[in-house]
């Protein structure tokens, strides 16, 4: 038996280390990395199902393409036919365009491995293009923290055990970050209280020893609320007169009114008074603002409101204190492949970008050149995207459509070449967390399965090819190795930051990073615009005439799936995949519907069928809906902003539906 | 020299996160349907069960093959080169721990990990628990005058007696929306 | 003890000439080849005194007395002089008193026993001239006794091992536990059952664990008294009795054995026990290898004897019970609903005790005379009372499926207390 060591790369908390044992080139066990300072040896669930995942006979297994697209009509064809053709029309269409601003890609998070920008490394080998750019869960929040922090930082996870006070806003680490449960409880057990706040009661909420239930979207209110009575207490922080915004803070502080926060937020004034006493007598307190509360249109004020509550009570840059959300740690890195430099155009400078929160959308409009062939990788839009009708509509004007992946998805399946691709058990990559702060490798650990290839391995194949047909066409240098780009990631300033000699040191084992980020003193406070813009338009929201969609529609991410990754894993998700809408217990009776029945959810962007299930713990307003691979829910989110214009991510939770029994139509 | 291993769970901790139930697939490779662990939600929260390796195992009893044994250390084995699969162990467990194989016709359960046990290591499912929800004891030196030995959602202990005890779920102060109509 | 013997015997071949081992020494060493009792005749005879082992409680454990089953007192302690471990005391031995010397034993510095010499006569006595010869003598028993300790233990150890391996299925073939059985003289080739004795509402953390022990010996007794040999152990909680099946204990007849069982349990009502002990008893098995299924049947029987209010269950005698006790709950609840549910609302809401009429009914065979004798009830009034059950639950009671089905429902209500 020989063991390897991998990290998941999933977009995930966890980014686990994992150790893969195998025997005659298969891999027969994973386990977790005891040497992993924050999974301290374990995985979650559907880490432990990759000895399945890997050999799922569902596995796409050699590059394909479908004569009519969407006829389901594949065929099999062999790497190099795959990349005559990408190349032949890449090229084809520089001809016709005098450029490659009509070639673009759409990645996003299916793999976080930094060896997975091969796909932006091999675009920008041939000069200016289309490209994506934007981060569809977290843009909101990652600005957010910006104008609060001035940079993004997070602290280190494991202190959260010292804490005397947790305090969780919308976010549920029982389902989408189990690890971080052991912090919790170890904190618990040290006397630290865990209060959360969410609108569901959720798995974490039932570990709580205080529960809040709010209405969606009224966080920034609750935190203002809470500020106030600190300020009332006189409980504040001393330097606090010193950071940025202090005085209209203080002012919109004094100016608001509990009775209408209680109101609006549904946490009774007592409550609100006894969640102040919490911040304002208990230290340290953690906050942790989760990436349910960034999901709707008030998501960025709710942050900085959250982190002007935490700096407001004093718990800013005390130990085991401060404020959670996400950190940058990648950003020590050169990032070799993302930031591969783009090939010299005559006449055009640079790429064309397009927010990928409304990629379809913008990308269906573009004009001169129009966009005609697009490269899918690490994503299935198909599934996840909200506006899958543009996306069909965009899907039109193409000409070639690309999609690399494991599983023939939705996306796959509408497109005309699918290039099957590697597991991270069969290629070597360079992971850095979002969460936690250590840095582990991947190791290849078996032979590929059947003919499935890397996203590096195909930027190097097909680039070469690009070259072969038009010499000089792509300046990739495909004769690169794995190692070679990872111990390029792996400069003096990360050796240093993260104590290592070379690439062998993480074979031995991650390592953590050992500088503690720098903890910027500076801080501003949420702006008095905000506030008030949020409050208009929160009061502005019950005096509309009652809507035809009544149902406020959350999908927060199940415990088995990554969105639409894993659905086919028989050990995760041994059921068919079935959508489930959860409906509040009295709203299910007055609606007539019963547990386990068929209903249509519906509104402006379409209509889905789901099994309907009782939930006495939602609030009235509020359904929440399972996500799942085929028949996603995300065909109903349709986006508010036509014209995102900030960098935001998607409000994924501003959208209301209707909900109609099948039974009696 | 008497020892009996058993599980303790700590309802109070488990998040329902299936970990221990796919780290014993990881460990076990067993098939599709059979699941030796199974974790399930109820209304008060979540348990994770598989074979309690009782003190009066039930299945033992009715198996006309004598298929199990019981090992000096408490685990409960059942032989699957003698199982004809009758299925009678199955409906005489109260816990669902034996599970038929359609695939190869036979019965077969949780082994607490013998294998991994002999080499020192824990059961894979308790290795696999971060949040230490389950745990492996040896209940002929267990005491805590916390743990109980059944909670909600356990069949009735009575006559098997299976090895494993409980934290049962603790009170919590909980704020829900005070809804002023429903619709 | 070999290797002392090797290295003595070797120092008197090489050293004869310079170191002579007196022949007292040498005879004590032969003698203790035959136990504890060897090494006091010896001592005995050496010194002209007889001489009287003990353990730490002044148990006998052997003597250089003739006697079967020696009993003594120890009485009236004297100091012992400074120099010597010697203590005087009294011994009373069959109602008489001897004046005696005390000298402790001590293995590796822990009290294991005593050695006594027993003064026979008035008149001096030389100790001191003693104190050598009976250090020595000491020092054998001490390892003599160290020897037979952890023969007895390991072989209570393998004997506990089995007889688990026996109780839980283990043996796949005969012929393994019939050889087994024969290293303690156990004949497996007749048939056995299985008794289990236990104690209601055990507690392991009190003194039940003690109580347990006290159950095991009154079991051991009443088996002896009874001339009824038995395997008995004790396992956790539980006393469990491996009975051969033979003319002896006549098995067949229950008569006979719950006489047998019942006698235990009235000694256990006469000790601490009070009226906490309790039984089940497995089936008959031929086979020695499915022995294991007659322990385990004891103990359901034991269960439902509890909740059935049984003195004396017999598995065998266990029926419908069984099945009911393993069905599920929800669904035997609503079982029990559908047939008794109407009868259990009238008395609640109308305060009556018709279901406890129908129960005594049900308990009697459904036998007018029986029943109304049983609870005092005029057998007018009875029928009386039963016409009114037959209105409330809407069906004849002299009809064989009604009642069965009463029998049931009246099953489920004690065996889940509904
Ligand atoms: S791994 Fe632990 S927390 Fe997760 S379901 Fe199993 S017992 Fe519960
Ligand atoms: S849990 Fe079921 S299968 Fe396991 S020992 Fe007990 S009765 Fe037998
Ligand atoms: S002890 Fe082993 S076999 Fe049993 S449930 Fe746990 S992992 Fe599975």
């Amino acid at each position: 038996m020989q063991m390897f060591r991998n990290t998941c790369p999933r977009n995930c908390y966890g980014t686990c280390s994992m150790l893969s044992y195998t025997e005659n080139g298969k891999l027969i066990k994973v386990a977790g990395d005891p040497m992993h300072g924050f999974t301290q040896g374990h995985l979650c669930a559907k880490g432990y199902a990759y000895t399945q995942y890997v050999y799922n006979p569902l596995r796409l297994k050699y590059p394909m393409m479908q004569t009519k697209r969407g006829s389901g009509n594949w065929v099999r064809i062999s790497w190099e036919e795959a990349y005559r053709i990408i190349a032949e029309k890449i090229i084809e269409l520089y001809d016709r365009y005098g450029s490659n601003l009509a070639s673009g890609y759409n990645k996003f998070s299916g793999n976080l491995g930094l060896l997975h920008y091969a796909v932006e490394g091999m675009f920008n080998s041939i000069g200016p293009h289309t490209k994506s750019f934007g981060n569809l869960c977290l843009a909101t929040g990652e600005q957010a923290v910006k104008e609060s922090f001035g940079n993004l930082h997070s602290p280190v996870p494991e202190e959260m055990a010292q804490s005397k006070m947790i305090f969780i806003w919308g976010a549920n680490p029982a389902v989408t970050n189990i690890h971080q449960m052991k912090f919790i409880y170890k904190a618990k057990k040290n006397g630290g209280k865990l209060v959360v706040i969410d609108p569901i009661y959720t798995e974490t909420a039932s570990k709580a020893d205080l529960y809040i239930q709010i209405k969606p979207g009224t966080d920034a209110l609750l935190a203002l609320g809470i500020a106030k009575c600190l300020l009332g207490l006189d409980q504040i922080e001393k330097t606090a007169a010193e950071w940025n915004g202090w005085k209209d803070y203080q002012q919109v502080l004094k100016r608001l009114n509990l009775a209408t926060v209680a109101e609006k937020t549904g946490v009774s004034i007592e409550t609100i008074q006894e969640l102040a006493a919490l911040y304002g007598e208990i230290k340290p307190v953690t906050t942790w603002n989760g990436l349910g509360i960034q999901r709707n249109k008030y998501g960025g004020v709710s942050i900085q409101a959250i982190n002007s509550l935490a700096a407001l009570s004093g718990n800013l840059h005390i130990a085991n204190g401060g404020v959670y959300f996400t950190h940058s740690n990648y950003e020590d890195f050169p990032m070799n492949l993302l930031n591969f430099p783009e090939k010299k155009h005559a006449s055009i400078k640079s790429s064309r970008m397009i927010n990928c929160a409304n990629f379809a959308m913008e990308a269906k409009n573009l004009q001169d050149p129009p966009l005609k062939l697009l490269w899918i990788a690490s994503r299935s839009p198909l599934s996840q995207d909200m506006n899958i009708n543009v996306w069909q509509e965009l899907f039109k004007e193409l000409e070639l459509i690309v999609t690399v992946d494991l599983f023939m998805t939705n996306t796959a399946k509408h497109s005309d070449i699918v290039l099957p691709a590697a597991s991270h058990f069969e290629e070597e990559d360079l992971n850095v967390g979002y969460w936690h702060h250590w840095l582990s490798i991947n190791q290849k650990a078996i032979p590929s399965f059947y003919e499935t290839k890397s996203d590096l391995m195909i930027a190097r194949e097909l680039t070469k090819k690009l070259n072969m047909l038009r010499p000089g066409f792509s300046t990739f240098p495909y004769e690169l190795e794995p190692k070679d780009w990872i111990e390029l990631e792996l400069n003096e300033k990360v050796q240093a930051l993260y104590g290592l000699k070379s690439y062998t040191s993480l074979v031995d084992g991650p390592k953590p990073r050992l500088a503690n980020q720098k903890k910027n003193k500076h801080f501003s406070f949420i702006q008095v615009d905000d506030v008030k813009t949020m409050l208009h338009s929160l009061l502005l929201e019950t005096k509309g005439e009652p809507s035809p969609y009544p149902f406020r529609l959350l999908s927060p991410q199940t415990l088995l799936k990554i969105h639409s990754q894993f659905a086919l894993i028989s050990w995760l998700n041994p059921k068919p995949d079935e959508t489930v809408i959860e409906i509040n217990n009295k709203v299910a009776e007055s609606l007539g519907i019963n547990d386990g029945e068929k209903v249509k959810i519906h509104n402006e962007n379409g209509a889905i069928i789901a099994k309907a299930c009782k939930n006495q713990h939602l609030p009235h307003g509020v359904v929440l809906v399972s996500q799942t691979g085929e028949n996603s829910i995300n065909q109903l989110i349709g986006s508010q902003l036509q014209k995102q214009e900030e960098l935001s991510s998607t409000h994924f939770y501003d959208c209301f539906v209707s909900i109609k029994s099948l039974k009696h139509p | 020299m008497s020892k009996q291993l058993g599980f303790l769970f700590n309802a109070d901790h488990c998040i329902g996160c299936t970990a221990c139930e796919i780290a014993c697939r990881n460990e076990n490779h067993t098939n599709r349907n059979v699941r030796w662990r199974k974790v399930s939600k109820s209304s008060e929260g979540f348990l994770s069960l598989s074979c309690n390796h009782c003190n009066s195992p039930e299945c033992s009893r009715v198996c006309p093959e004598n298929a199990f044994m019981k090992r000096h250390d408490g685990i409960v084995l059942i032989d699957s080169n003698l199982c004809t699969g009758c299925r009678l162990c199955i409906t005489a467990c109260p816990y669902e721990a034996p599970q038929f194989d359609y695939e190869t016709n036979k019965v077969s359960k949780c082994q607490m990990c013998y294998p991994r046990q002999d080499q020192g290591l824990l059961p894979a499912c308790v290795d696999a628990c971060s949040t230490e929800a389950l745990q492996l004891v040896d209940l002929e030196n267990f005491y805590d005058p916390q743990a109980v030995s059944s909670i909600f959602g356990i069949p009735d202990i009575r006559i098997t007696q299976p090895s494993i005890v409980f934290y049962p779920i603790s009170e919590k102060k909980r704020h829900f929306l005070v809804e002023r109509s429903s619709n | 003890m070999n290797m002392n013997r090797f290295m003595i015997e070797k120092g008197m071949n090489e050293l004869e000439e310079r170191f002579i081992v007196p022949e007292l020494i040498h005879d004590l060493l032969i003698a203790s080849h035959e136990g504890l009792s060897g090494v006091a005749m010896k001592l005995s005879e050496v010194l002209s005194v007889p001489i009287i082992m003990t353990d730490s409680l002044y148990h006998v454990l052997a003597s250089s007395y003739k006697r079967e089953s020696l009993e003594i007192i120890v009485s009236t302690f004297f100091e012992n002089s400074t120099h010597s471990e010697f203590f005087k005391c009294t011994l009373t031995i069959d109602g008489e008193d001897y004046s005696a010397y005390g000298y402790p034993l001590k293995l590796s510095s822990q009290n294991c026993g005593y050695l006594f010499l027993l003064q026979e006569t008035e008149g001096v006595f030389p100790i001191e001239d003693y104190e050598a010869i009976i250090r020595y003598g000491a020092s054998l028993t001490t390892i003599t006794m160290k020897q037979m300790e952890d023969i007895k233990k390991e072989s209570q150890r393998y004997k506990d091992a089995f007889l688990f391996d026996l109780l839980y299925g283990n043996f796949k073939n005969n012929d393994d536990i019939l050889s087994y059985g024969a290293i303690w003289k156990w004949d497996f080739n007749q048939p056995h059952a299985i008794i289990v004795l236990s104690m209601t509402e055990y507690n392991p953390y009190s003194e039940d664990r003690q109580l347990i022990n006290s159950l095991l010996y009154i079991t051991e007794k009443a088996l002896a008294q009874h001339g009824l040999e038995t395997i008995v152990i004790r396992k956790q909680s539980e006393v469990v009795a491996i009975l051969p099946v033979n003319d002896k204990t006549t098995f067949n007849e229950n008569e006979k054995l719950s006489d047998f069982i019942s006698y235990i349990i009235k000694q256990a009502k006469n000790s601490p026990i009070g009226n906490r002990a309790a039984c089940g008893v497995g089936q008959v098995y031929q086979n020695p290898s499915e022995l294991f299924r007659s322990y385990q049947e004891a103990k359901v029987a034991f269960e439902i004897g509890q909740l059935l209010k049984i003195e004396i269950p017999y598995f065998n005698d266990l029926g419908l019970e069984r099945i009911l006790y393993k069905h599920d709950l929800q669904d035997l609840k609503e079982y029990y609903y559908h047939i008794l549910g109407p009868l259990q609302k009238y008395d609640e809401t109308q305060d009556g005790d018709l279901t406890f009429t129908l129960e005594s009914l049900a308990k009697h065979q459904f036998d007018l005379k029986q029943t109304s004798d049983a609870i005092f009830l005029h057998r007018n009034t009875l029928r009386y009372r039963i016409k009114k059950i037959e209105e409330i639950l809407e069906v004849k009671l002299d009809d064989i499926n009604n009642r069965l089905n009463i029998v049931a429902a009246l099953k489920i209500k004690q065996l889940h207390k509904i």
